[in-house]
C-alpha cells in the first residue's frame, strides 16, 4: 500500500487513476481535486514516515492494493445514517468521514450501535477537524469526491468491496488503562454530563472531577467486553457545573478515569511492532498529537491523518483505528 | 462451523451475563457490550431482541470470529 504525503497535483494524478482513495487536507486543497472515485475529509494534522506534522498544502492520500479497484461513495444525511448497515458491501470495508461538531456527527456517535448490522461489517474512519487556531472561525467538512459535494453535515462514505479470499479487520491500539478507582456511571446518555454516580452516589461530575484533581488530558475508560473505549474530556465547567466531552457517554456503562499517560511515542511503538501489523489504512486522534506531542516524532509504521476522533463502528477518542486485510485475492 | 441455534440457552447467558471472556475481535468486543446495554430493562423483548442481534453476527463473521466463538462457547461445545 502506499500513503503518502501529496501535492494536489500528484493527488489529481491518482484520482484520474480511477482507483479509489481516501484523501485528508485543508479544505481549500480538497476543494481544487478533480472529481472521481474518493472521499475527503478536512484536517491539517498527519502522522508521516518523517514524523507527525502540521500542513495546509499537502494532502494525505491513502491508495489501497491493487485488486481494491472498485469502490461507491455516497453522503448519508443525519436521517439517512441507519441506512449504513445495509449499504456496506456483503464482504468488503466501508470508510466513514464525519466533520466534528455537527449534527451528523453527534447523531453517529450517539445512534451507531443501535442499527440493525451496524457490527456485522467493517466499518472505520475518523472524524475532520480544522487547524486549531481556526477552531472559532473555521467548520470542518467533507467532500463526496465523485459529485464534487463539500458538507459540514454530511456523513462522507466510500464503500470498498473485497474479493472474496481477502478479509478486513478493524483493530485499534489504546494505550489508556483504567485506573483503580472509583466507578462512574451516568443517569442520561450524552455529549454533556451535570450528573454523574460515582460508585453509586449521586454526584455533580465536574465537582467530582475537580474534588479528584482528574486531569483532562487523561480519557474516561470503559471495558467494552475487554476493549478498552474511551471518552476524553472537552470541557470541565466548574461555573456551569457541567463536563462536555468528545464522544457520548452511555447510560449503563460503567466508567474509570484513565491512568496518566507517559513516554507515549516508546510505548505506542512497541505495542505497534507486538502486533506485527500491515495496515492498509490508519487514523489517530489530535489529542494524541497534542498531549504526546507528536509534532516531529514518528509512531511506527503508523500513518494517517492525526483526526477530530476516530471511527471503529462506534465513535473512539485517544484512539488508533486501523484496517489490515488477510489472505490473497 | 456450527453455531448454536437461535434457541440455544447460551445464548442468552450472554446477552444477559457479565463476563468479559478473552476476545480477539473489536467487532465481538463491541456487539456484545452493545447486547448487554439493550438488557439492561431486562424486559423479555430486549432480551429476545438482544439475542437476535448476537446471533445474527455470530452467523454472517463465523468464520472470522472463530477464535471468539471458541472463547466464548468452548472448543468442544460448538
Amino acid at each position: 500500500m502506499k500513503k503518502t504525503l501529496s501535492t494536489v497535483a500528484e493527488a489529481n494524478a491518482l484520482i484520474a487513476a480511477g482507483r479509489p482513495l481516501m484523501i485528508a487536507g485543508a479544505e481549500p486543497l480538497l476543494r481544487s481535486l478533480a472529481k472521481g472515485c474518493w472521499v475527503g475529509g478536512s484536517i491539517p494534522y498527519f502522522m508521516t514516515e518523517q514524523g507527525g506534522q502540521q500542513s495546509s498544502e499537502r494532502l494525505f492520500v491513502t491508495q489501497f492494493p491493487d485488486f481494491c479497484d472498485q469502490g461507491s461513495v455516497k453522503f448519508y444525511a443525519p436521517n439517512q445514517l441507519a441506512q449504513i448497515p445495509s449499504d456496506c458491501p456483503d464482504h468488503g470495508v466501508s470508510f466513514i468521514v464525519l466533520p466534528c461538531a455537527s449534527e451528523v456527527h453527534q447523531t453517529y456517535a450517539r445512534d451507531c450501535s443501535t442499527w440493525p448490522g451496524l457490527f456485522d461489517r467493517p466499518i472505520l474512519g475518523w472524524i475532520a477537524g480544522v487547524d486549531l487556531k481556526d477552531l472559532a472561525t473555521v467548520t470542518p467538512k467533507v467532500i463526496n469526491g465523485l459529485t464534487g459535494e463539500i458538507s459540514g453535515n454530511m456523513a462522507a462514505m466510500l464503500h470498498l468491496p473485497l474479493p472474496k479470499s481477502v478479509s478486513a479487520q478493524v483493530s485499534i491500539i489504546n494505550l489508556f488503562e483504567k485506573s483503580d478507582g472509583d466507578t462512574l456511571t451516568f443517569p442520561k446518555s450524552g455529549f454533556e454530563a451535570e450528573t454523574c454516580f460515582v460508585n453509586g452516589q449521586k454526584r455533580n461530575c465536574a465537582e467530582y472531577l475537580a474534588e479528584v484533581k482528574a486531569d483532562s488530558r487523561w480519557p474516561l475508560v470503559a471495558s467494552y467486553t475487554g476493549a478498552m473505549i474511551n471518552v476524553s474530556f472537552q470541557a470541565i465547567d466548574a461555573v456551569k457545573k457541567k463536563v462536555v466531552f468528545y464522544a457520548p457517554v452511555f447510560e449503563g456503562v460503567e466508567y474509570h478515569l484513565a491512568k496518566p499517560q507517559a513516554d507515549y511515542t516508546a510505548r505506542f511503538e512497541r505495542e505497534l511492532a507486538s502486533r506485527n501489523v500491515k495496515p492498509i489504512f490508519t487514523c489517530n486522534c489530535i489529542l494524541n498529537y497534542l498531549y504526546a506531542e507528536l509534532e516531529g516524532k514518528r509512531t511506527g509504521d503508523a500513518v494517517g491523518p492525526m483526526t477530530f476522533g476516530e471511527v471503529a463502528w462506534m465513535l473512539l477518542n485517544q484512539t488508533m483505528v486501523y484496517v489490515t486485510l488477510s489472505g490473497s485475492p | 462451523m456450527n453455531l448454536p441455534s437461535r434457541d440455544d440457552p447460551r445464548w442468552r447467558s450472554i446477552v444477559t451475563g457479565t463476563d468479559d471472556y478473552s476476545l480477539e475481535n473489536l467487532s465481538a468486543q463491541l456487539v456484545i457490550s452493545r447486547v448487554r446495554l439493550m438488557t439492561w430493562d431486562q424486559k423479555e423483548a430486549s432480551i429476545e431482541k438482544a439475542i437476535d442481534v448476537v446471533h445474527s453476527f455470530f452467523v454472517k463473521n463465523a468464520e472470522q470470529t472463530k477464535s471468539d466463538l471458541h472463547a466464548i462457547f468452548g472448543r468442544g461445545l460448538l
